[in-house]
């Protein structure tokens, strides 16, 4: 019952002075020191050094010694003549990655809990965990002994059935879902462990019970592994939603051609070809900062949906 | 023997399906990464085959690579970084999750969402550049280890499992007068293990893989860990339009850059069944003996 | 940034003590340079500190190296353009990328070389009186840089199976038509004699690779003795009096349905428009392809591999197949190697007499041969004044020692053929003298388009490159048809581009630079 109290004192603090909640959890400051410390000094100082986004960038005049152009570097990135192809190209990609991608994951981590065969289940899980590793370079080259019309191995069969191979690289009705099942297969394992960790975390009393009282395998996946997995979901999905321009650089720029650039070119792609590689550093800058207000836009307002529902959310 | 466990009749619809799903996605995996093994063996002067029987692999792709000097430095390099990234890293996230797991911190809102806005509006390759040299940490481990000591999806990931712990354990810990760091470490944390070795892993492979950052903040070729050394050794067997002669070739170039793949994986693969071990106990019980 | 630097001062302060510590061990009358370069063999290790050549450099000229490798390609780049933004530029160091040499121009960072020119007379005779090539590094009438004479150009060539020539009984191409009936039998005639339909006419990738080549605007060095033979190679037409980008040029659109019926015949590798050219170099190697275009660096280097998967195969080059007014050309170039610089704060800090002493000391004699071939007796030998690689110390330590060796090198023939070897096959029906072939394929008429290199990027340059080289794969695929409305499309597209501004820097730029004829 004690402990009751104590829980109750904590949940209506707000009448307590200000100053008397920090001393007593000046333990807690403590600990979060350090970290604090580092998002000063590692994110928010670079974050004055992006002003170069609204400057006329001079290594020799300094950060604050450049002149000013207001928004020229955004102006020049809208304005651009592929602006809206960028655009959309960027959403669809990461929206469908989003949505194909992370039911999957989900799946894979109750199967391998699940499975009475538990070596199966670490099997399972070593093996798929390890596409992580490979580099894009590498699974690019994967994807074309599998993939290519002269010689991959499902377009062996496909003109085995007399059919005429698809170019799946090179045809834009087809690249995009190379690009997201491509990515699904590097990275599912990986997801996954997280919902495992989530599952583990279960209480072993609640599937007990459970059994106890007759439910069924699938009952029990229903009604207490999913909703013991709903946290991270949402969280995931927030924390991916604050990077929805972010369509995977690293995969794109390997696998993406001349041939699909209508419909693989993304926002990062074109800043590295148009700001990195000509040095225009303040237009990298201004379009990161665009992305981020976009992230910022839609985490905003889905935290406020998964709270309405009743989620804790991010904050 | 493979022992068969009981299962209900009500299951089996259920259990064959998760069977079936285990073996079709081990197979949609195993494929192309076996592949990969196979062009690694691949000898000079003959095409990879998916089926090649042992004795025709050959082992030259690795001895090629593992006769580099260079590598053995780099592969100590990356352990340091990888070891080095995970202990600051691990440290720096539990003691930034906790407190703001906690409802009874004040301001906890501001913080959270102090943080949260660094992970939408990063300043970029050049602003962040500045601040290492800016702060001394040019050509020193510290410029990696400490620009991606936390990580924000991992900081929420791990805040939002402290949050889902029973709060009746810390709470009567702290009647029984335990400080807060005495509940995290003796409460809390043991609690965590599945967590901590998850995160810990995402900060290992994170790490481990590290490649662009050592390129720009490091300048001593001697500190470079494994991924830009074998970039570097691969990069000088196919630039071919500068190449010395052929004296040296032993093994085709795609089994050179298959192989490297391997030799980097490995010691990825090899501590995973040990991290695994925690996914499979039963952590609540474990926590509470203690 | 001076406020938070005051407060974070504790970290600044232990990395100042470091550094002054180090500059209290440093000898009176050295003078420190910092060399940034990227090593001419990035499989072998780097030299430390302690390297003994450091030391020599050090006892004969009295100029203490500070190295740094520079990572490899656009990474490289990416690198100095950090250490650029930082204003932390090395004293003396390697721009490969023009782009980034017009953009530290512009930002005042690098010094003007005149000086330092004067005071290294042989190597100045010897490489940089070239006015033309001198224009490259030029700016405003300052120059700033020093540009080397081309290193390893020119040696790409188209390379045939000469052994499936034999087979089916055919005459090496000479012209488009006949080039199309090659390719068409190698494809078709199973040259190899498997029984598959598994072969190629051609080889080649969308590659904008520019070692001793220039990808120019469209499908890249690979395609360009299409363009060539239509008289259209390169982004300009280099005339004086008709100045124009060969994009307009009707026969521009000609040399591209040449390549639309190779590929809709399925006589080059359908997987040309997405494979790298490493997949390429794999694929010939695998005796897939009856030609291809390749570097004599890239066939010496796939030799023994495709040996070994092709017995009793043999390898030649043709000469570019001619056009309908008789023209073949196998490319283009720029007359122009590696470009060294001087940051402006060097200069200003008077390092440059031990600048130029140090480049002066790698240009001949002694310090030419161990930065170009290491200790004579350890890592090579001069046999009839040619340095041969002394095979008794180890590849990778010869590749250390000679990790600099682009600032020695001028490509006189003895360091060709000390570079390109002989090479016989397993079962000696051939024999490849590869440097018999660099000549050959360097004297195959090239067209010198050096001025490019002058001309300064466009604001949106990315978008010009993608828009010209995806219609082009567009039509080459078939995926658009080439007919009149198409093609008219594509050009009048160019308008929405900013074209126009582009052309008419170009031309302001080559005409200034007497590029034009």
């Amino acid at each position: 019952m004690n402990a009751n109290v104590v829980i109750r004192r904590g949940a209506k603090p707000k009448t307590q002075p200000v100053l008397a909640r920090v001393w007593r959890a000046r333990m807690l400051f403590l600990m979060l020191l350090p970290g604090l410390l580092y998002f000063v000094l590692f994110r928010y100082l670079p974050l004055l050094n992006a002003q170069i986004a609204f400057k006329d960038f001079q290594p020799t005049l300094g950060v604050w010694g450049s002149p000013w152009i207001g928004f020229q570097h955004f102006l020049s990135f809208f304005n651009s003549f592929y602006f809206s192809q960028l655009m959309t190209n960027t959403l669809i990609i990461s929206v469908l990655k989003l949505v194909i991608g992370i039911p999957p994951a989900i799946i894979l981590a109750i199967a391998i809990h699940e499975s009475s065969f538990k070596r199966l289940g670490r099997l399972v899980q070593t093996a798929t965990y390890l596409p992580h590793f490979l580099s894009w370079v590498i699974v690019f080259g994967v994807l074309l002994a599998m993939l290519s019309p002269s010689e991959g191995l499902i377009n062996k069969g496909i003109v085995s059935t007399g059919a005429d191979p698809i170019g799946f690289l090179t045809d834009p009705n087809y690249f995009r879902w190379v690009a997201i099942f491509s990515d699904i297969w590097k990275e599912t394992g990986w997801s996954a462990i997280l919902y495992l960790a989530a599952l583990i975390g279960i209480s072993p009393d609640l599937y007990e019970a459970a059994q106890m009282d007759g439910a069924t395998r699938w009952q029990r996946i229903r009604f207490i592994s999913l909703p013991g997995l709903l946290d991270v979901i949402i969280l995931v999905t927030l924390l991916r939603l604050g990077h929805i321009l972010d369509a995977g650089f690293g995969q794109i720029f390997i696998l993406y051609s001349l041939p699909v650039y209508s419909v693989a070119d993304i926002i990062d792609t074109w800043v590295y070809r148009q700001g990195i590689q000509n040095f225009e550093f303040g237009m990298a800058t201004a379009v990161g900062l665009f992305k981020g207000l976009i992230g910022l836009l839609l985490i905003v307002t889905a935290n406020r949906i998964a709270r309405r529902f009743g989620d804790r959310g991010l904050y | 023997m493979i022992k068969f466990p009981k299962i209900s009749r009500a299951d089996r619809p259920i259990e064959f399906s998760v069977v079936a799903f285990l073996v079709v996605t081990l197979l949609v995996t195993v494929i192309p990464l076996w592949y990969v093994l196979m062009i690694s063996f691949t000898p000079l002067g003959s095409s990879p085959k998916l089926l090649a029987l042992p004795w025709e692999w050959s082992f030259r792709a690795y001895q090629e690579l593992l006769a580099q000097p260079a590598l053995v430095r780099a592969g100590l390099n990356s352990i340091i970084l990888t070891v080095g990234g995970v202990l600051i890293s691990l440290t720096m996230t539990v003691l930034t999750a906790y407190p703001l797991s906690r409802k009874d911190l004040p301001f906890r809102g501001f913080f959270t969402g102090m943080i949260l806005f660094t992970f939408l509006f990063s300043a970029g390759l050049i602003p962040n550049y500045l601040v290492i040299r800016d702060l001394g940490l040019l050509n020193t481990y510290w410029a990696i280890l400490l620009n991606g000591a936390v990580s924000v999806y991992n900081l929420f990931v791990m805040k939002s499992f402290f949050q889902n712990l029973p709060e009746s354990l810390e709470e009567a810990a702290k009647i029984d007068g335990a400080t807060d760091l005495q509940v995290l470490w003796h409460i809390v944390l043991p609690l965590s293990r599945p967590i901590l070795m998850t995160i810990g892993l995402f900060y290992a492979v994170t790490n481990w893989n590290a490649f662009f950052e050592p390129i720009l903040f490091l300048s001593d070729r001697n500190m470079m860990p494994l991924p830009v050394a074998l970039r570097d050794i691969l990069l000088g067997l196919n630039n071919a339009e500068y190449v010395e002669s052929t004296a040296n070739q032993v093994a085709s170039s795609d089994a050179l850059k298959m192989a490297a793949v391997v030799i980097t994986t490995i010691p990825m693969l090899a501590i995973y069944p040990w991290i695994q071990r925690y996914f499979t106990q039963g952590v609540l019980l474990g926590g509470v003996k203690e | 940034m001076k406020k938070w630097q005051v407060l974070f001062g504790i970290v600044a302060t232990a990395g100042a003590v470091v550094s002054l510590a180090q500059l209290g061990t440093a000898q009176s009358g050295l003078t420190d340079i910092s060399l940034a370069l990227n090593i001419a063999n990035p499989e072998s290790p780097i030299p430390a500190a302690n390297w003994d050549t450091w030391t020599t450099i050090k006892d004969k000229i009295g100029v203490n190296i500070k190295f740094t490798s520079l990572p490899a390609a656009a990474d490289g780049d990416t690198k100095l353009g950090a250490l650029a933004a930082a204003n932390d530029l090395p004293d003396l160091f390697e721009v490969r990328n023009p782009n980034l040499f017009d953009r530290l121009v512009q930002q005042g960072q690098l010094a003007s070389v005149s000086s330092i020119t004067a005071l290294m007379p042989r190597r100045n005779a010897m490489r940089y009186t070239d006015r033309k090539r001198n224009a490259l590094a030029t700016v405003n009438g300052v120059q700033y840089g020093f540009q080397e004479p081309a290193s390893l150009s020119r040696q790409y060539a188209i390379s045939i199976r000469k052994d499936w020539l034999e087979k089916l009984g055919l005459k090496a191409p000479t012209t488009l038509e006949e080039f199309y009936e090659v390719a068409k039998a190698f494809t078709e005639r199973d040259p190899d004699g498997n029984g598959k339909k598994d072969t190629y006419g051609y080889g080649g990738v969308i590659d904008y690779d520019t070692a001793g080549v220039l990808p120019g605007l469209g499908l890249g060095n690979h395609f360009q003795w299409i363009y060539g033979a239509y008289s259209v190679a390169g982004t300009w037409n280099y005339k004086a009096k008709s100045f124009n980008a060969n994009v307009k040029d009707p026969n521009y659109r000609k040399a591209t349905e040449y390549i639309a019926k190779l590929v809709s015949n399925k006589l080059i590798d359908p997987d040309w428009a997405t494979m790298k050219r490493a997949d390429l170099r794999t694929r010939w190697q695998q005796g897939r392809y009856g030609m291809f275009y390749e570097s004599v660096g890239g066939l010496q280097s796939g030799i023994r591999n495709f040996d070994g998967n092709n017995k009793k195969a043999e390898l030649m080059f043709i000469a570019p197949p001619k056009g309908p007014s008789g023209k073949a050309v196998p490319g283009i170039y720029a007359n122009a190697g590696w470009l060294f610089v001087v940051s402006k704060k060097a200069l200003d800090a008077g390092k440059g007499p031990a600048i130029a002493k140090f480049l002066e000391f790698a240009n001949y004699n002694e310090g030419y041969y161990l930065l170009g071939f290491g200790k004579r007796g350890v890592h090579y030998n001069l046999v009839d004044n040619i340095p041969v690689a002394n095979l008794a110390a180890s590849a990778a330590e010869r590749g250390m020692y000679t990790q600099l060796k682009w600032l020695a090198l001028n490509s006189n023939p003895g360091e060709l053929k000390a570079r390109y070897a002989i090479f016989t096959t397993a079962e000696k029906q051939a024999t490849y003298n590869f440097y018999e072939m660099l000549l050959d394929a360097q004297n195959n008429g090239w067209v010198d388009r050096t001025g490019d290199i002058a001309i300064r990027a466009a604001s949106n340059q990315a978008d010009i490159e993608r828009y010209v080289a995806e219609n082009m794969v567009q039509f080459a695929l078939g995926q658009r048809p080439i007919n009149d409305g198409n093609w008219d499309q594509f050009l009048n597209g160019l308008n929405g581009l900013n074209f126009e501004q582009y052309e008419n820097n170009a031309e302001k730029v080559l005409k200034t630079g007497g590029f034009l004829r």
